[in-house]
């Protein structure tokens, strides 16, 4: 029972992880808004939106609404209201705005909508429309700049709403986390991979090469879960984003380690040789899955430029059970290598002491 | 050689479970894509995609416990036929 611990506590933070990663709702959003041909509204003119929300409850409670522009000249936030807000539904409501005829900003600029509701608190659709000033500038425009809104906040446990990713925002328990505990993995895979190359025992070969197995079969779940993932988001299976190709080329170095394996019939030589090559491995892999990312923009959420989280992608909600995901993938993963482990010794002890 | 047989059979059903299994994915992945293309992945803020990618997660561990079972039954095989 005592050596049981870590994968009872695996099975328990598994049920938590897909549980409250599935149940868990997502916050109100805008999906997006649509109006007239075009995408762009001349100043002095006015502007019928129909705003698509994501769970919103449009019909309960008072709403509100607001086009902000920021103008980066004086860095400040410039808002106007509303003039007439129609709710259809739950999800769907026509927001009218009148541009003012002069503009505090000279050239076109998007705009973001700012939805607000009593219940569901606000949501945020960025670059919604397009506003055209006509070269039009003047003070005291009735814009008004840097006005609190006095928006309500969001109540509840809820995940945070992200154009386009929507429910996906929920692979960060699942595909995002099982990298992490890939990685976790493959560390100790490479100290285990150290030991079996200086020291004698086959039992260091035996548990690096299991831990490297099932960190093998974690990225190749990574690949299938992003690629699919991507499908769905980018459009495209595969693409050429810098991620992508890194761990695609890593996941061949790593290929490569059970090839070498497979090639070499002495178990001794073996430990040796491919405990060595382990290392290498791992110290190839932390400048393509840890640096050459971060030189270049990656499509992944949560990138530009770097790929770290910052504290605008990973709010408190998904922490709460992003976190735990990554210890559950990682003992389930020491739990699976464990068991190939097992075999390996007693393969290991039936050849070689029983004869 | 009953034990054998026994587990011949069972290799040849674990298969034909495995193909069906695969088919029956494929059927479905068509059927979706027969009735608006890709409408079923995108529906509900795209939650299926979700589901399935915990589906193809849960396959891939299965595969390797499969993979894993197999190389033990090999061993256990050998153990037992070297004591008979």
């Amino acid at each position: 029972m005592k050596q049981n611990w870590y994968k009872i506590l695996a099975v328990i933070l598994m049920i938590y992880i897909i549980i409250a990663g599935m149940l868990i709702p997502i916050g109100p959003g805008i999906v997006g808004v649509s109006h007239g041909n075009s995408s762009s509204i001349v100043a002095g003119e006015s502007i019928t939106l129909k705003v698509n929300g994501y769970n919103a409850h449009y019909t309960s409670g008072e709403n509100k609404a607001f086009l902000a522009v920021k103008v980066k000249d004086d860095d400040s936030r410039y808002t106007i209201a509303a003039n007439n807000i129609q709710v259809i539904d739950d999800q769907q409501m026509e927001v009218t705005f009148t541009i003012p005829s002069t503009s505090p900003f000279n050239e076109t600029k998007e705009a973001g909508l700012f939805i607000d509701n009593e219940l569901d608190g606000f949501a945020i659709l960025p670059s919604a429309v397009f506003i055209n000033p006509i070269g039009k500038i003047q003070d005291g425009a009735k814009w008004q700049r840097d006005q609190a809104l006095n928006l309500h906040a969001r109540p509840g446990l809820r995940f945070p709403f992200r154009n386009i990713l929507i429910e996906t925002i929920r692979n960060t328990h699942y595909h995002v986390s099982i990298w992490m505990a890939m990685f976790i993995l493959l560390t100790t895979a490479a100290v285990y991979s150290l030991l079996a190359a200086l020291k004698e025992d086959p039992i260091y070969d035996f548990r690096a090469s299991s831990i490297t197995s099932i960190a093998f079969i974690f990225g190749l779940m990574g690949l299938a879960t992003g690629s699919l993932w991507a499908k769905y988001t980018w459009g495209a299976f595969w693409t050429n984003d810098i991620k992508l190709n890194m761990t695609a080329l890593s996941m061949m170095i790593y290929a490569a380690y059970f090839i070498l394996r497979s090639s070499i019939p002495d178990e001794e030589k073996r430990a040796k040789v491919s405990g060595i090559y382990n290392v290498f491995a791992f110290v190839a892999m932390i400048p393509l899955l840890f640096v050459i990312p971060r030189l270049q923009d990656s499509l992944h959420p949560g990138n530009g430029g770097n790929p770290a989280f910052g504290g605008e992608d990973l709010d408190n909600t998904l922490r709460m059970v992003f976190y735990p995901a990554i210890i559950a993938w990682t003992l389930l993963g020491f739990w699976i290598a464990n068991l190939y482990y097992r075999f390996k010794k007693l393969n290991y002890k039936y050849l070689f002491e029983s004869v | 050689m009953n034990k054998e047989k026994n587990k011949r059979v069972l290799t040849l059903i674990m298969g034909k479970k495995t193909r069906l299994l695969v088919l029956s994915l494929l059927l479905t992945h068509t059927a979706m894509a027969q009735d608006g293309s890709s409408d079923f992945f995108t529906s509900i803020g795209k939650i299926y995609v979700v589901v399935a990618v915990l589906l193809i997660m849960f396959a891939i561990i299965v595969g390797f416990l499969l993979f894993l079972e197999r190389k033990i039954s090999k061993l256990e095989k050998q153990i037992t036929d070297e004591s008979n």
